[in-house]
């Protein structure tokens, strides 16, 4: 018998303080499942040079189109993404399984 | 556990000599073949075999070189019946003749003149659909186009 593999594939949780919209996972899908959305936003901190960073808008996952195939996790040099054991998240319409900022932020804390 | 693996490269001509030659050691059963088709080298196409022997478990890799333009090898399908299937795949999807083969009715696809795993065949799918991962900002074309889809195949007012 073979051993279940761990951390289960169920579902992909973001992180999204640690996204930095850089858009490697977006390039690296093999399905084409993953939009991101994001503005460039100025930051200016007291003693040092103004710098700009880009700020996460949206960041969709369409799961009627993912193969779970988890590159997007592993590409992430940030660690935004990870998997999470949750499956139940079938839909009633097509729009039910794509899945937004907040619904991936929820798939941390379940 | 995975183990080296011989690899032996020979011509065309010497194709299925080589592959008879190791049948008669006992590598007498075709485990997969198939073609590779390289970005960097578009004029040519490997043709690949791994022939197992199913008592020890040993395995050796064969590979021809042959040109792209008029890629044709001899069949193994007589001397090995578990080519049979393989041999008609890899002609289908490279455009490869394998010559000597008894059925030569496509596997899967009814129109000859698409060889979907070359990597010239375009990915017309890839070029109509946008690509999420595009970098609008970028002047550049290539830089908008996603992995495997060349400037060429797209048209000029996309």
């Amino acid at each position: 018998m073979t051993s279940e593999p761990s951390p289960r594939r169920g579902v992909i949780a973001l992180i999204s303080d640690a996204c930095t919209s850089c858009m490697l996972c977006v390039k690296e899908c093999p399905t084409w499942c993953i939009e991101l959305d994001s503005h460039p936003e100025q930051i200016e901190e007291p003693g040092a040079r103004p710098r700009t960073v880009n700020a996460l808008d949206d960041f969709r996952i369409d799961y009627g189109l993912c193969m779970y195939c988890g590159i997007c996790i592993e590409v992430c040099p940030f660690d935004a993404l990870e998997w999470k054991p949750d499956y139940d998240y079938a839909g009633q319409n097509r729009d039910d399984v794509i899945h937004d900022l907040d619904t991936l932020e929820h798939w941390r804390f379940t | 556990m995975i183990t080296e693996q011989e690899v032996v490269s020979v011509a065309p001509a010497a194709w299925a000599e080589t592959c008879a030659s190791f049948a008669a050691r006992g590598l007498a059963v075709v485990d997969w073949l198939t073609a590779i088709d390289r970005e960097s080298e578009l004029d040519v196409l490997d043709v690949v075999v791994c022939l197992v022997n199913p008592g020890s478990g040993g395995c050796v890799i064969v590979t021809c070189r042959v040109d792209a333009n008029a890629p044709r090898v001899d069949s193994l399908a007589s001397m090995f019946r578990s080519a049979e299937w393989h041999e008609r795949e890899t002609a289908e999807m490279f455009g490869i003749e394998f010559t000597g083969r008894e059925l030569t009715e496509p596997l899967l696809l009814r129109s000859a003149d698409r060889t979907p795993l070359r990597k010239s065949s375009p990915l017309e799918a890839r070029v109509e659909t946008p690509w999420p991962g595009a970098d609008p900002d970028s002047g550049r074309r290539r830089r908008k186009l996603p992995p495997g889809v060349r400037v060429e195949w797209v048209p000029d007012d996309q």
